[in-house]
This record gives C-alpha cells, sequence and structure tokens, in this order.
C-alpha cells in the first residue's frame, strides 16, 4: 500500500455523515496529496465511506477549490471581482502572469506555483487581494509581490 | 490584531463591532470580561416562547440580504414538530464587497456564537452548524478554536450552565460555490452534495437538513441576538428610525478615498456614509453598486435616501449586505457590467436553464460591447433575457444577478452604445 493510500484511510478516520464534513475531510486529504483527489484516492474514498464514486466526483466537480486535476505545490488565487478589480486586480493576475511565465490555471514547470482566479475574498476594503494556500494578502502591489511570492518555497 | 478592514465608524456607536480589534478574539475570558454570555445565561432563564416574543418585539431583520424577520422566522421552527430541529448559521459570505462577516468571526466569534445557542434554545434545536466558506480560513480557525472554548465553559455541550439544555455546535467548511450561500443550496452542501438550490417550498424552517425543521441565519443577525435579550427588545427598537430598527454594518469599497466597515443606524443615505466615513469619492462620482454584485445602482439622486426598509421598498431597491461600490467619473459601465456579467456566468449551478444559458449569454453580449461590436437588438435582448430569468430562475441567483444590468439599461444606455 503507498503512502498515500494510508495517509487517505488515515484521514477518512475523522468522516462523520451527520456532522457534515466530507468537505473538510477532502480538503485535508487533498492538501497532503498533491492538492488533488486523483482517481485513486477517490476511489479509497468511496471505499470507506460508502458513497458512491459517480456522487463523489459530482460533488467534487462541482467546488472550485476540489480539483482532480493535479496542482502545484502551492496555490495562487486572484481575486477578479469588481473592488479588487477597480484597484488593480487584473494587472496583479498578469504581472503574476508574466512574473512566473504561466497562464491563469495553469502550473509553472518546477510545480512550485498553480495560478488559479477566484471570487471575491472578502478583503475587498484592502484590495486587491491574492491568496496564496491558505493565507489571505491584502493591498497587493507590484511592488509586494516578489516579497510575497519568497515566503513560498 | 489585522482583519484587513479599517473600522471608520465611532466606537460609542458600535453594537456588533464594540469588541473588534479592542479583545483577543481567541480568548474566552476577554469576551466574558467584555460582558460576554450574559445574554445567554438570561435566554436560558426565561421561556423558549418568550426569547422568541423578545426578537419579534426587537424587529430585526436578516441581515443577509432578504431582510426576512427573524422572530418570524424562529416561530415556524419551534411551532413544527419533530424528533430533531437544526440552527445553520450562514457564514457563506460571498457576494463581492462583503467582508462583513469575516470581520465579525475573526474579531468577535463569541458574540456570533453566543448568538447562535440563543436561538438554537429559542427554537429547540440540540444541533447546529456554521457554514464558513472554503477560502475563509482564518475564520474557520478562529470559530473552531471559539467552539472548543465554549465547550470547556459549559455554553455549549449538555446540560448548558446548569440548565436542561443540550446543544452541540460544528463547523462546516464550504469549497468555493458562491451559490452554497442560498440556505437551500447550503444545506443541500453540508448533506454531502452538490450545491444547488432546493425548489421551494418547503421551506428549511419547516422541512430542512436532512428533512428536519432548520433555520439558517446570517452571521450578522445572529451576532445581534446577544445584545437584544440581554438590553430587551425596547432598547433594540429605540436605534435608528421606526421600522428599520437598530443598526448595521455596512462596506465602503471602491472608488471611495479611505474604503472601511462602518457599524450605523438605517437613518443614514449611502451619500453620508460615503462622505462622512469614507472621506467622499475618490474622483467624481458616477454610480455605486449597492449590495454586491447582484445589487442595484444607484444614480447620484438615489443616493440622497435614507436606507429604511420602507424607502428602499418604494424605490424598488434593496441594500442587500450593505456593501457600497462606488464607481468614479473614469470608469466604464461596460467593463464594469462585464466583471459582475463573468462572476455570475462562473457562479450559476447550472441547475436550472433560464440562469446557465441566460448568464452565459449575458457574459457573451458584455464581452461585444467591450470590443465594440455590439448593437441596440444585442440590447433589447439582454433586456428580454434579464426578465425572463428573473421570472423563471430557481433561485435568488438568477431572479437578482440581473439587477445591475437592468439597472444599467435605465441609466446608462447611451453610455454602453457608444462603446
Ligand atoms: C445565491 C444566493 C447567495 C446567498 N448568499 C448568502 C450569504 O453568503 N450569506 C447569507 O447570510 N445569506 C446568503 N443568501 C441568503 C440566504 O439564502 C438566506 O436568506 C439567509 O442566510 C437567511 O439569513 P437571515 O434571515 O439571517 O438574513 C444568499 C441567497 C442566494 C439566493
Ligand atoms: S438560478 Fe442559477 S444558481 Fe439558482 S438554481 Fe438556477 S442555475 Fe442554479
Ligand atoms: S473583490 Fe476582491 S476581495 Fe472582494
Amino acid at each position: 500500500m503507498s503512502f498515500e493510500s494510508t495517509r487517505v484511510k488515515e484521514l477518512l478516520q475523522d468522516y462523520a455523515p451527520e456532522k457534515g464534513n466530507l468537505m473538510a475531510v477532502l480538503h485535508k486529504i487533498q492538501k497532503e496529496c498533491g492538492n488533488h483527489l486523483s482517481d485513486e484516492t477517490l476511489k479509497e474514498v468511496a471505499k470507506t465511506t460508502g458513497i458512491p464514486l459517480n456522487r463523489l466526483y459530482g460533488f467534487v466537480s462541482f467546488y472550485t477549490m476540489l480539483s482532480t486535476e493535479p496542482k502545484g505545490r502551492h496555490i495562487i488565487r486572484v481575486c477578479k471581482d469588481g473592488p479588487c478589480n477597480f484597484a488593480g486586480g487584473w494587472a496583479t493576475a498578469e504581472l503574476l502572469g508574466k512574473e512566473l511565465d504561466i497562464e491563469i490555471g495553469e502550473t509553472t514547470e518546477d510545480g512550485r506555483f498553480t495560478l488559479e482566479e477566484t471570487a471575491c475574498l472578502g478583503t475587498c476594503t484592502a484590495a486587491p487581494a491574492i491568496m496564496i494556500d491558505d493565507e489571505i494578502h491584502a493591498n497587493v502591489s507590484p511592488e509586494k509581490l516578489g516579497e510575497i511570492l519568497k515566503k513560498y518555497k | 490584531m489585522n482583519y484587513n478592514a479599517k473600522i471608520l465608524s465611532a466606537d460609542k456607536d458600535h453594537v456588533l463591532l464594540k469588541n473588534v480589534g479592542k479583545i483577543d478574539p481567541m480568548s474566552i475570558d476577554a469576551y466574558l470580561k467584555a460582558g460576554g454570555y450574559e445574554g445567554l445565561k438570561k435566554a436560558l432563564a426565561m421561556d423558549p416562547k418568550k426569547v422568541i416574543d423578545e426578537v419579534s418585539d426587537s424587529g430585526l431583520r436578516g441581515r443577509g440580504g432578504a431582510n426576512f424577520p427573524t422572530g418570524r422566522k424562529w416561530t415556524f421552527t419551534a411551532g413544527a414538530k419533530a424528533d430533531q430541529k437544526y440552527i445553520i448559521c450562514n457564514a457563506d459570505e460571498g457576494e463581492p464587497g462583503t467582508v462583513k462577516d469575516r470581520v465579525l468571526m475573526e474579531g468577535d466569534p463569541h458574540q456570533m456564537i453566543e448568538g447562535i445557542v440563543i436561538g438554537a434554545y429559542a427554537i429547540g434545536a440540540t444541533k447546529g452548524f456554521v457554514y464558513i466558506r472554503g477560502e475563509y480560513r482564518k475564520s474557520i480557525a478562529t470559530i473552531t478554536k471559539a467552539i472548543a472554548d465554549a465547550e470547556k465553559k459549559n455554553f455549549l455541550g449538555k446540560g448548558i450552565l446548569g440548565s436542561k439544555f443540550d446543544f452541540e455546535l460544528r463547523v462546516v467548511e464550504g469549497g468555493g460555490a458562491y451559490v452554497c450561500g442560498d440556505e437551500t443550496a447550503l444545506i443541500e452542501s453540508i448533506e454531502g452534495k452538490r450545491g444547488e438550490p432546493r425548489m421551494k417550498p418547503p421551506f428549511p424552517p419547516v422541512v430542512g437538513l436532512w428533512g428536519k425543521p432548520t433555520i439558517v441565519n446570517n452571521v450578522e443577525t445572529l451576532a445581534n441576538v446577544p445584545h437584544i435579550i440581554k438590553n430587551g427588545a425596547a432598547w433594540f427598537t429605540k436605534k435608528g428610525p421606526a421600522g428599520s430598527p437598530g443598526t448595521k454594518i455596512f462596506m465602503l469599497v471602491g472608488d471611495v478615498n479611505e474604503p472601511g466597515v462602518v457599524e450605523t443606524t438605517f437613518d443614514h443615505t449611502p451619500k453620508d456614509i460615503v462622505e462622512k466615513f469614507g472621506k467622499g469619492v475618490d474622483g467624481g462620482f458616477k454610480f455605486a453598486q449597492i449590495g454586491g454584485s447582484s445589487g442595484n445602482l444607484f444614480t447620484a439622486d438615489m443616493m440622497t435616501n435614507p436606507m429604511t426598509y420602507e424607502r428602499m421598498a418604494e424605490m424598488k431597491v434593496s441594500y442587500g449586505t450593505g456593501s457600497i461600490f462606488v464607481a468614479n467619473e473614469t470608469r466604464n459601465v461596460v467593463e464594469f457590467l462585464s466583471t459582475v456579467a463573468e462572476f455570475f456566468e462562473h457562479e450559476s449551478c447550472g441547475k436550472c436553464t433560464p440562469c446557465r444559458e441566460g448568464t452565459h449569454r449575458i457574459s457573451q453580449i458584455m464581452e461585444k460591447f467591450e470590443f465594440g461590436e455590439g448593437t441596440i437588438s444585442d440590447l433589447d435582448l439582454l433586456e428580454e433575457l434579464a426578465l425572463v430569468m428573473k421570472k423563471a430562475s430557481l433561485c435568488g441567483c438568477g431572479q437578482a444577478c440581473v439587477n445591475p444590468f437592468l439597472d444599467a439599461l435605465k441609466n446608462f444606455k447611451g453610455e454602453i452604445l457608444a462603446n
């Protein structure tokens, strides 16, 4: 048994339908398994939880934060909504794309970053905002971006 | 403590923001020292029905966008017969421009939890959930810790504070889907399903989570509850104009000189709020979108009306979540609308045709105008689509997302065509 499949089993011990925590468990599994839920992983989840595999796929495909496609070690999410846009959100996304040499939705060759869009991060009073992994960065400016990226190896 | 949101109103006018930035949100003792959980103690000594009466008499209305009277909603569930009832706190805050629920959760988590426990007691729920959007990692961590601390002090758990009332509260994470803010979609999501809205009726207060009577209330709504119980309904109704009692958190975003959050009564006009608290518009005022991406567009003359429920209803608009997103004279309406169109095209859950197809078509039309290829017949089509979506969409997403487009057709048609 691979490390991942053992770990998936471990994480699934917390799953309890009446606690509504399927999402939390999948978030955790995803984080430890290359930022995505592979076919193998989902089969394991289906087997342990008793949730039919097709329903599980339906669930995962519905939610933007869950992915069946492999991602980089760090996920950068750039807010593209109104208030951030006014404050230069799109310019930030473009700059990031250039800096990392990828388009939105792509992963850098070294697997360090995946660049994505996100809906409003509730940080609009300090726009523009981006999110890297679990952390939100507010008032992002071209000057600040370089510094911020350095923190993520 | 950094909430990435400046508080612009004065301490003396605060009810909900009173502790935010003042006490350590990770410390239940700090909350207790500030007078916390006194509302719950008082509620537990009251008959549950009396608690609902107090909330009804206060005139509190939902702060999640739909303004439904909270006490009346609770009565439906209290009166329903069932072996299990639930209360859910809707913390899926996803309406662009809205930051208040995050600030309340990260700045004063116990205030909201206290409100949930009082609500649960009033309606007879023994289990509850806080559904927090997946992007709000800090809110998830803060609320999770606060729940653990409240359990240790027996504000949650079995026989709360020596009473016969048991209540268990859990955090549920979202996965990045705006539509899960709709209460029936949110319920589906907790059940481990795709977050697609249900047909109504039946409504959740009667048939909700796992088929049981369920109350869904917004974070800000529930944060008001401890204060109403502690200070009484009359104290609440005295705040603000008749018919629109209490305080509300408004958010100033976009082209204002000082963006931030404001807690104030409903007698203010949006213009007052922008000028008094936001230090005015950065550039000349063009329009404001109030209440998030599905909110109405306010032109300069509309900005001088007080935001009472009454006046808003007369104007056939709503202030929704309370965000005031200001656009200055340099902003292009087409560009603005394109951003809105893309948001809804992405967030439409696809369950019903008018919204799934409509949001896609609107997005295409806006794109045409962005490239200078739009015609007057495109605008006729836009209007027709919008009216159908308003009538025929299954949930509030498809029904309300056309508001800014219809408003723009009324006020900025010339500018769109000139593009
Ligand atoms: C598409 C859509 C998104 C919504 N998003 C939210 C949200 O993020 N937060 C919220 O409290 N209510 C949201 N609502 C409203 C809820 O369905 C519900 O009316 C509200 O949670 C009730 O709480 P209240 O009465 O305390 O306002 C949304 C509704 C729709 C149709
Ligand atoms: S109106 Fe839109 S979001 Fe709502 S159910 Fe229909 S497709 Fe889904
Ligand atoms: S619009 Fe970007 S954080 Fe709200």
